[in-house]
Order: C-alpha cells, then structure tokens, then sequence
C-alpha cells in the first residue's frame, strides 16, 4: 500500500487548489473520526496520554496547510478522548469512570453522525474547507473541553469520588461558559448514577456495594462480631466503617461525616436482629446542592432515630445507666457496705493469694442480700483485679495527656511491686450489644476509675471507724491513762472528719448534681453520638471534680489516705497489744505519743498541702468551682486557717529570730 | 465528487458497503477474507491492492464487527459442549441478540439497494456503533462464562451487572435475568416441594444416597459450595438447604402430607417476582426475607410435629432416665436382680432369661408407670465377649430408636452406649461396697470372739469406709455435677430452640459435656491424655475394689468355717465332758492345733493380701488427685478437694 501512497502523492502536486480542498476533505474526514488518512498522516505518539500528531504532505498548497492545522487539533482531541473512553471502560477503573467513559462514548456516536453529515454535504458538492472550520466549531470546544477533562483525570489517576470532584470543579468554574457547564452538567450525572446508587444503598440501608473500592465510606472487616474480641463495641464504633477522606467528591464534604453515621447507625439496628425497612430512594446530582443534601440529611435522621428509639426505648439504656451508676458510683450504701462487710478479709489480702472465683461468689451475696437484689440487670456485674493501683494508672494517662511536667511525674511513678487485693480491686460490667457502643471499654475505664477512689475512701473511713470502735474501751480507764490517748483520738476524729466530708462532696456535690444534669441531657438527645458525647462529659466532669485528673491533686489526697491508713494499722497494733493493761509501760507511752505526734505532723501537713492545692487552683475559669466547697467543707470552723496562721507566724518568728 | 472518489479507486463504494455487510454476517467477500483458523476478517491482498488507505481503514474498522459476530456465532453453535440448562439459557439469549443484529443488517442492505442511497462507509459506522458495543460485551461474557456452569456461570454474568455503564449493566441484567431463571425455578421446587431436578448438577443442593433413613438429617442433602452463585451468601444457603430438608424430612420420614405452613404465601412470591428478584438488591431483600419467614416456619413446624407426635421431649428423658440411671430406684432394682446372673461368666448368659429380669424389674418399680411407647424400646443387649468376660463386662441396656426420631439419635447410641457403660460400672461399685459393709455388719457379732480376726477387720472396715467416701464422692460428681448441670442446660435450649438443627447441637453439646465431666473422652485435643489417664486411674480404683470384696469374701468364708469348727468342738468337749470322759484325746489336740496354726496361717495371708490392696489403692488415688488438681477444669478440681477434704492423701 505504501506504494499507492506513494504515487497519490506524486500525483497531487499536479492538481489545482480546488480539486487538492477536495482530497483533502476526504482525507480529514478519516482523520477527523481516527482513520488515517492519504495526505494527512497521524505520527506516532510519544506515550499512552500524549496528544496526537500529524504530518502533512509537503506538495499541499501553503495557506490550505495552515487551514488544515487550524482544524487538525479536532482529531488530536479525538483522539484523546477516545483513548481515555477505551481505557476507563475497563472493570479496574471503577464504576464512576465507567459511566463516565460510556457517556462520552454516546456524545461520539453523535460526532460520528455529524461527520456522516459532512460527508453527505462534502459529497453532493456544498463542502469546501472554509465551510468546515465553520461547522466544526461547536464539536471543536465541546472535544477540547472533553480531552480537557480526560488529560485531568488521566494524569491524575482519579477514580471514583475524586473523578466527580473534579466535574464538580469543572461545573462550577465554567459558570461563565454555558456550552461548556451545559456539557460538563451531562458527564456528570451520567457519571454520578453508580456513585449515587452506592450511597443511596448506603443511607437508606446500610449495605455497602462497591465491588472496586470507590465509596467515600470503607468497611473495615477486621472482627466479626461473633468471635467478640474485648474491644469490639469500641473498635465497631471508630473503626469499622471509616471515611475515606481522598474518596469524597467535593460536593459530598460537609455530609461526609452525617453519611458516614447514617449508614453506621442502620448497621447496628440490623446487627440487633431488626430489619432495617425503609426504601431506597435515588438521589440525583444536580447543581443546586439542596436537593441531595435534603435527602442525605432525611436518610440520616431516619436512622438516627430508629437507633435512639431502639436504644433508650427497647434496649432500657436509662435503667442500664442507673444499674451501673447504682454499682460503680455507690448509689446505694446497703449493697457496698455488705460487700465490704463480707470481703473485709479477702481485700486486706495481697493480690497473688487471694482467688477470684471466691471474691465473685461473695459479690454475688451482697448483691443478694441488698436491695440490689430488685436490679433486673445485677447478672451482669463482674469484678476484676487489675494489676496497678489507681494513682498509677491515673499517673501514667495523664502523662500521656500532658507530655509537658513528664519528669516530674515518671519520678513518681514507680509501680508498686505488690498490691493488696483493696488497691487493685474494681467491679466490671458486661454490657451486650448495642449498648456496649455506649457502655464501652472506655466509660466503663473511667467508671472504674471513680469507683475504685470511692471504694478506698470508704474502705480507710470503716478502718477509722473500727479504731474508733476498739477505743471505746478507753472510756473504762481511769482519767490519767486515758489522757494519754487523747491525742490519738482527737487525730483520729480529724482523720475520719476529713475523709467523711471528702466523700460527701464526691457523692453528694459532684456525683449526683452531674448525673442529674445528665439525664436532663439525656431526655433532649436526638442521636446516638449526642448520647455518647454527654455520656462523656458526665465521666470527664466525675473525674475531674473528684480531683482524679489533676495529678498533685490527687497525689496529695492519696497521701492523705496513706496516712490514714498508716494510723489506723499502727493503732490497731497498738490495741491488740497495750489497750487493756491499765498499768503501762511509761516508756512505750512515750514512743506511742511521740508515734501519734508524727503522724499527727504528718497529717496536717498533708491536709494543708491540700488546702493550698485547692487554694492556689485558677479562680478566674470556672473550672474547679466545684473544688472551692470542698475548701469549706475541710474547714468549716476556721480550725486549720487559725491553726495554720498560728503555725506560720511561729514560723516567721523562728525565721525572723534565727 | 462521485468522480473523484472514484478517481483514485477502482472499487466502488457501494461495491464496498455489500462487502461489509457480507462480512458483518460472517461471510467472505471478495475483498474481505476470512483470517485462516480465526474469526477476523482481513483484506485480501490481491483484490485490495487498488484500495486506498481511506477505505481500507474504514473497512478494517467496520469488519471488526464481523470478528465479534463469528465468535459469538460459534459459541453458539458448539452449544451443546456446554451440558446444563443455565449454559442453555445463556446461549438462548445470545441467540435472541444474534437475530436482533440480524435485523439490523437487514435494514442495512435494504438501504443499500435503493438507487438513491445516502449509505456511505462513514454512515455504515454510524449505524453499527450500537450492535458493536452489545455484541461487544456479549462476547465477553461469553468468554468469562466458558467451561462454566450452573451456580459459578451465573457469578460470573453477576460480576458483570457491576459494572458502572449503563449499557453494560442493561446488557448483563438481560443475560443474567435469563441465566438465574432455570435456578429461580430449581430454587421455587426445593422450596415449594422439597424437590431437586436437576439433571446436569447445577444446583447449590444436592442430594446423595443414603444407606438408612437414619442418616437422612445429616448426609442426605448438601451445599455445593462452588454452585452458590456470589449474591447468595453462605448462610442464605444454608437456610434454603434447611428449608427444603425441613419439607422433605416432613414428607418422607414423617409422612407428614398436611399443606405446610407458609407454602401458600410463597408460592404467590415464586408467581409474582420474577428471578431478577435474586440478584436486585433491593428486591433481593424482601425475597429473603420472605424465605427467612418460610424457613423459620417450616422449621417451627417439623419441632412440633417432633415434639408432639413422636414425643421427642419424652425420648430424651427416658434415655436419661434409663441409659444415664436416672431413675434410681428402677436401676438399683434391676442391678440387684442382674447381680447373681451377671457373675455368671459370659457364654452362660441368655438373652431371654436378662430380658425377663428386666421386666421384672420394670414391672415393681417407678418405672411401670412409664408410657408403654418407651418400655418397649427399653432392651438387654450384650456387647460382644472374649474369653474370660463374665456377665458384667458385656451386659448393656439399649434404647431403641426409629422413625423420625433415629434422625437424631441414631448417631449418637454409642455414645449411649459408653456412658452407660462407665456410669453402670460406678453404680456396681455402689453396690459392691454396700454388700461389703452389709457383711460386715451381720458377721461383726459372730467374729467378735475371735480375737485373731481383729486386726484384720479393723484394716478391712477402714479400706473400705475410704472406698465408700470415693465412691460417694465420684458418683454424686457424676451424677449431680456432671448429668444434672448438663441436663438443665439441654434443656433450655432445646425449649429456645428454633430448628432441629438447635436441637441436634443441644443434644451433642450435652453428651459431649457429659462425656468430658464422667472422664470418658475430652472436648480438646490438647488435654485427651489427662482424661484418658483419669479414666484408667479410675479403672484401676474399681478393680481394687472388686479385689476386696473378693478378698474378704474369702476371709469370711475361713472365719466362718473356722468359728464352725470351733462351736462343734466345744459342744463336742460339752458333751463328752456331761458323760464324763477326758475332753480331748492328743490327737485331737494335735489336729486343734494344726487346724488354728493354718487358719492363722490363712488370716495372716490375707492380710498380707489386704496391705497390699491398700497399699495400691492409695496410690492410685492419689495419683487420679494428682490429675485432678492440675486439670484446667475447677469442677475436677472441687472433686478433688472433696475427695480429700481432711487432707489424708496427700497431694503434691
């Protein structure tokens, strides 16, 4: 064939200005749908996205040449363009890509048919070149645009939500060019029809149908619930279907994250065995934004409120909290105390001698033999002995926290080597589904946290309590030997003083006003995150006004309660040895005084850091306006304020004469 | 211009366009060849030489078409290489597609005879653009579906409709609607009747043959799990696999012939939705859903009709009154009235005669109340003997099950079997020790003379108070712990049962438990050696106690004989000495003594035989302790605390 060519070419330089137009026609209309052609020849391309090129014969007349590339770019847009339709209708390219190729394939059978067109023009006579550069100028923009989009998406590899964004940027820059918004308009609902449908499926029935990854929402199968790993309800929550980020077509970001909820909020209807009936409805892309942002904005308060209404309604989330509360927060004081009661021997153990299964077994008599004995849920309480103390897990998370006093934090924190059973006990919970994505491991973290500090300070003001009860025997003793213990026990009424407004104030000023305010909250919710977030604020604000989350704070009431316990054990020894005899050894009354005077230093010591702590706290946030009672409470009568006064002046007196 | 297109060719153009669509049907023109040995057509190079590029170009796109066609007619007409009705239907519509084109063609060339006619090359592509895209994706489907049948054909026209163009979708949803409708109509029989016709093995279900209709549950029906098309999931399956087992199980074994619950409404679904509801989505739901609903209904259906006509409920407690000796006083008649024939060594025993014992034994006991549907289930077996065996190593009592209920229990009566077997044998020890300490008792007064007995018996009474507290013990473990705690959780979930299938698994849950607590056979792999080598401590502890028993047998006997001898000689020596003669001669003296001498004799031999059996006894127990203490089950280890409970063996 080359030879043909060859001599067509020979031949051409023979022929007149008008007959070579007319060749040339013929030859641009097989150049202009990819053919090539006998006097115009397309080159070879560079690579697989590179614009195509041609080479003109040399014998053409020059003017007609320069008229022939005013109108070659046409073909070279083709070109383009027919190449992106072949590769992105390919299956790895994504059903959005799909579409999109398709729809352009369609705009190129109607180019075809206006070429046909030409032809018929060019062949009963009535075509010339000037004619056709005229006709083509609406093909012209409408393929440059075109190729325009298709180099885009090329070049950047879009798929799925990214391809869209991109038409959407498009559509809304070429506002001023109606042809061009108009055509741009046309590819992008074609291509937004499979990217819709996902999200239709999605929102309407949590069912995730994406067989090539382009969904702005991803399904993480990492757990199956059956197999119920610890952290399930939390992982669920977070990770289980997650955003993609780089998949979300522009005009989708701000619903992203109410998507993302709605879909979530129908699978974990249909994970409690409910059938998720609401229809599919199609949402279509259009320029105003309203109307698909209505119907996302439908489909998820549809969901959100089957969810709530499931939740509070069916699943009794209100009366799981009160079981919890009633349990972890000492609610009820018959139901801890005859636990303590009973387990008074089993908590002074240490951790390693001490089994569980009978720990259990005695939570579950108390749990009988109080009034909890009513709560339709006591099943499902546990206990649980972790393996360190509270003032070190409270430590170690608020490091993390504050990477800021980390030095002087990891100074302190040293893990006991060997805990008793009292510091490492905590209850647990089991919560089933759906309401462990409420009750997850997480809260149930922080309610143990508060219990744990409770359980203490109720555990060291029964300890006083019962040194108060053994000295009761004083009362007997003939007055100057029963002076002798007058000290000791005016510590110990300050001791037991101190612990019971402490709790007092965790109970009754912290615990209680912010749960009521919880529940207030609760009543007004209208979705499942809303009941999260307020859950979470109630635990933060427990935590923070029991003054578990400011660590000197906290290092200071533990100190406190280190002391406590320290005089009750050092009393007890005391009573199981001397306390009876009435004749005592004067010597050990001596160390005994000078024994209870340190402790007694100690002490006041301690409780005055703490007032200071409070003291000095921020005033001008309302942050710790809670914690300034507490200020009152301690020292209601002015005791420590005069007793400090009169401790600082000598202080002063002694610095100023030293 | 006709004339200068003509110019530079020597063919006409209309000559070209019949030559195309000569081509496009799959026939050879002048100009355009077949390819040898493939589908293409190309030009020939003798007649194409005058072409110019312009139309050879054009005419290399347009034959393209013909390639398509050519291929897609071929698997057509190799159609019956692809046996199955699925791979029938997916040709019949390639078929209908073909005669669609067919008539486009036509059109074409009716164009092309008119005198006037406006068809050019360019024209002609206009026109096939459409054909050419459908034919297109039809022959890779074509190709995707080669060498494939029934449920995998159909996954693979599915993976087709995900694709995002619409045409592509229209196209695959065409196919696919007529390849899932030989399925829908395999799927609405096995729902509807419980029947499978499926004569090329396309269908997810199959049905095998079965040796005995007792198997029918487990082995009669199957998933193929290559046939499940990809948009049913596996558990979808497996419900229509239940439901259709339901119906059949119905039908055949209970001979259940009543209009089945739910039928009707699904009939009207199968009448209504056409197969397209398979693979839709959003009607796929409300199919399944509706299946779900049949299923669970069919499911109820067969439970009751267990429950209430083959008195299923009534089976189970009657295996576990009269295999796991749950009725006591029934069992404790019967082992006292098997005793003396069961001693018997095992080639005496007779059927008929330990079949009547049984009646009897049936008949003065609690158990004569019981329904005479299950008494007469209730036989006397024997376990196949070696010699040596006496009766009680092959004596077994069996229930007989059948009908409907064999399903279920079949499988499982040599399970029955061995823990009657270990249970029965615990029991015998029972009884065994109490015989022991009945002797003991009655012959205490006799022997209290005999001050050479004494410190035997004393040896003797102790063994075997420590025989009786491990008995005690390990019974109560097994009977209370192990049966009863099992027993009630059985039956909670069978009452919460939903399907056999629930029932089934309660009912092995419970044996397999049952087994792990009588330390016969261990749920894990990992611990089976402790079990095992529980269970032969335990064994070894029984053959003690039967060497005791065997022993004191013996020393009673001498005693009793001796206590004889002594009694006759003094009312001899009473009589003799009323006449007034010497009371004993020297020989006689001498025979006294020799007689004592070897009863003394006698007696220390036993007890040197009784140390010994004690002293095995306390080390097998201690080592079954030792196992129990350090298996990872707290329930053994709370039998071992009780059976140790004042710390006389020691553990370590």
């Amino acid at each position: 064939s080359t030879i043909t060519l060859t001599s067509n070419k020979m031949q051409l330089e023979n022929i007149p200005d008008i007959s070579q137009e007319n060749i040339l026609i013929e030859d641009l209309l097989n150049i202009l749908i990819g053919l090539p052609g006998c006097y115009i020849e397309p080159l070879k391309l560079r690579d697989q996205y590179a614009p195509r090129e041609f080479s003109l014969c040399e014998a053409i007349d020059p003017s007609l040449k320069d008229l022939l590339k005013q109108i070659l770019p046409l073909a070279s847009h083709y070109s383009i363009v027919q190449r992106f339709i072949e590769e992105k209708l390919r299956f790895e390219f994504g059903q959005v890509c799909n579409a999109l190729a398709e729809c352009m394939n369609s705009l190129f059978i109607d180019y075809t048919l206006f070429i046909t067109q030409m032809e018929t023009e060019f062949r009963s006579g009535n075509l010339n070149l000037h004619k056709l550069w005229f006709y083509i100028q609406k093909n012209l923009h409408n393929l440059s645009f075109m190729s325009n989009i298709s180099t885009s998406i090329s070049k950047s590899d879009a798929r799925g939500g990214k391809v869209l964004s991109l038409l959407h940027d498009h559509i809304t820059g070429y506002i001023g060019d109606v042809q061009a918004q108009q055509l741009c308009l046309y590819l992008m609902q074609a291509s937004c029809v499979p990217y819709m449908k996902m999200l239709g499926m999605w929102i309407y029935k949590g069912i995730i149908s994406d067989p090539i990854n382009e969904f702005l929402i991803e399904d993480n199968e990492m757990v199956q619930k059956e197999d119920m790993p610890i952290d399930y309800s939390a992982d669920y929550w977070d990770k289980k279907y997650t955003i993609r980020r780089e998949r979300i077509p522009t005009f989708l970001e701000p619903v992203s994250d109410i998507i993302l909820r709605a879909g979530k909020y129908l699978n974990v209807i249909r994970q409690c065995g409910k059938s998720v009936n609401n229809k599919v409805e199609i949402v279509e892309y259009k320029i105003e934004q309203k109307h698909y942002i209505d119907a996302i904005e439908k489909a998820y308060k549809f969901a959100s409120k089957t969810l709530l209404d499931l939740v509070l309604q069916e699943k009794d989330l209100l009366g799981r909290l009160k079981s919890v509360k009633h349990y972890f927060l000492l609610d009820q004081g018959d139901f801890i105390v005859t636990f303590l009661t009973l387990c008074e021997k089993e908590l002074n153990k240490d951790v390693a001698d001490v089994n569980q299964g009978r720990l259990e077994s005695l939570l579950d008599l108390a749990l009988r033999l109080s009034s909890s004995n009513h709560d339709p849920y006591k099943e499902d309480l546990r206990t649980e002995l972790l393996p360190y103390d509270l003032q070190y897990q409270m430590l170690k998370i608020l490091t993390v926290l504050s990477k800021e006093d980390s030095e002087y934090t990891t100074l302190k924190l040293k893990k006991k080597p060997n805990l008793m059973v009292i510091e490492s006990f905590a209850f647990s919970y089991e919560v089933r589904w759906p309401l462990s994505l409420i009750l997850n491991r997480r809260s149930l973290a922080r309610y143990q946290m508060i219990f744990r500090h409770l359980f203490y300070c109720k555990h060291v003001e029964r300890m006083i309590c019962q040194v108060w009860r053994s000295n009761k025997v004083a009362k007997a003793f003939p007055f100057p030997s029963a002076k002798q213990y007058r000290l000791a026990f005016a510590l110990r009424q300050r001791m037991l003083h101190c612990i019971q407004n402490l709790e007092y104030h965790m109970m009754v000023e912290v615990i209680e006003p912010h749960w009521c305010n919880f529940m207030q909250k609760i009543t007004k919710v209208s979705n499942i995150d809303e009941v999260l977030s307020c859950h979470c604020d109630f635990l933060d604000s427990c935590l923070k006004d029991c003054m578990l989350t400011i660590s000197n704070l906290l290092n200071t009431v533990t100190n406190i309660l280190a002391i406590c316990v320290k005089f009750c054990k050092f009393m007890q020894a005391e009573t199981n040895s001397n306390i009876g005899d009435n004749v005592q050894d004067p010597e050990k009354m001596e160390s005994f005084r000078e024994s209870v005077a340190s402790l007694n230093e100690e002490f006041s010591e301690a409780l005055r850091e703490l007032l200071e702590q409070i003291n000095g706290l921020n005033k001008e946030t309302s942050d710790h306006e809670r914690l300034y009672n507490l200020l009152y409470r301690f020292d209601f009568n002015s005791y420590y304020s005069r007793q400090f006064e009169k401790l600082g002046l000598k202080k002063m007196e002694v610095s100023i004469s030293g | 211009t006709d004339s200068a297109t003509t110019l530079y060719n020597s063919v006409k153009e209309v000559d070209l366009i019949q030559e195309v669509i000569y081509s496009l049907q799959g026939i050879e023109g002048r100009i355009l060849k077949k390819e040898p040995g493939d589908f293409g057509f190309v030009i020939d190079s003798k007649a194409g030489k005058s072409l110019s590029v312009i139309h050879k170009s054009l005419l290399e796109r347009l034959s393209s078409l013909g390639f398509l066609h050519n291929k897609l007619k071929h698997d057509c007409e190799n159609s019956d290489k692809q046996s199955g009705v699925v791979g029938q239907s997916l040709i019949a519509t390639f078929r209908e597609e073909l005669s669609e084109y067919y008539k486009t063609l036509a059109i074409l060339q009716e164009q092309l005879r008119k005198t006037d006619t406006e068809l050019t090359l360019r024209r002609m592509l206009v026109w096939v653009a459409e054909p050419k895209d459908r034919l297109q994706w039809l022959a890779y489907i074509a190709e995707q579906c080669t060498n494939k049948k029934g449920g995998a054909l159909i996954s693979a026209v599915y993976s087709f409709s995900q694709h995002g163009s619409t045409s592509v979708q229209k196209i695959s949803t065409k196919v696919l609607l007529a390849v899932c409708r030989p399925l829908y109509i395999m799927m609405s029989h096995w729902l509807l009747d419980g029947e499978i016709n499926d004569p090329y093995n396309e269908f997810f279900i199959e049905a095998r043959n079965i040796s005995s209709t007792e198997r029918f549950w487990y082995d009669k029906y199957n998933i193929k799990v290559p046939m499940v098309p990809s948009f049913i999931s596996m558990e979808q399956a497996k419900k229509i696999l239940a439901t259709g087992k339901n119906i059949n199980f119905l039908r055949q074994i209970c001979k259940d012939s009543n209009q089945l619950p739910g039928r009707e409404a699904l009939q009207k679904l199968f009448t209504a939705t056409a197969p397209d509801s398979l693979f839709l989505p959003d009607k796929s739901i409300d199919l399944h859903s509706n299946l779900e609903n049949v299923y669970k209904e069919t499911s109820h259906r067969v439970l009751c009709m267990l429950k209430d006509k083959y008195m299923l409920l009534e089976h189970f407690q009657a295996l576990r009154r009269y295999l796991l000796l749950g009725q006591g006083d029934f069992i404790r008649h019967l082992l006292e009235l098997l005793a003396p024939e069961l001693s018997k060594p095992a080639q005496y025993l007779y059927p008929h005669t330990l079949s009547a014992i049984l009646e009897s034994a049936i008949r003065v006991t609690n158990a004569q109340f019981e329904d005479e549907e299950i008494l007469k289930r209730l036989m006397v077996e024997f376990l196949h003997h070696s010699p040596g065996d006496i009766g009680w190593d092959i004596f077994t009592l069996v229930y007989i099950v059948d009908g409907p209920v064999g399903t279920i229990f079949e499988p499982a009566m040599s399970e029955y079997r061995t823990l009657f077997g270990s249970l029965w044998k615990a029991k015998r020890m029972e009884y065994v020790l109490s015989n022991m300490r009945k002797q003991q008792i009655t012959v205490a007064k006799i022997f209290r003379k005999m001050k050479v007995l004494r410190p035997i018996l004393h040896q003797i009474h102790i063994l075997s108070s420590a025989m009786i507290h491990f008995l005690h013990q390990t019974q109560y473990y097994f009977l209370f712990e192990v049966l009863e705690c099992s027993w009630a959780v059985m039956m909670k979930q069978v009452s919460q049962a939903e399907c056999l299938d629930d029932v089934i698994n309660a009912h092995s849950t419970f044996l397999n438990s049952v087994q792990c607590g009588v330390l016969l056979d261990s749920g894990s792999e990992s611990n089976r050696g402790g079990f095992s080598e529980m269970c032969a401590q335990l064994r070894i502890i029984y053959n003690l106690i039967l060497q005791l028993e065997s022993t004191q047998e013996t020393l009673y006997q001498t005693a009793l004989e001796e206590h004889k001898t002594i009694v006759q000689i003094k009312k001899q020596q009473k009589e003799l000495m009323l006449v007034g003669k010497y009371s004993l001669t020297t020989e006689q003296e001498r025979e006294n003594k020799l007689r004592i001498s070897k009863f003394h004799n006698n007696v220390n031999l036993l007890k040197h035989q009784i140390k010994q059996i004690d002293y095995k006894y306390k080390q097998f127990v201690q080592k079954y302790l030792n196992l129990l203490v350090v298996s990872p089950d707290q329930n053994l280890q709370l039998l071992s605390v009780r059976l140790n409970f004042n710390d006389y063996y020691k553990i370590i």
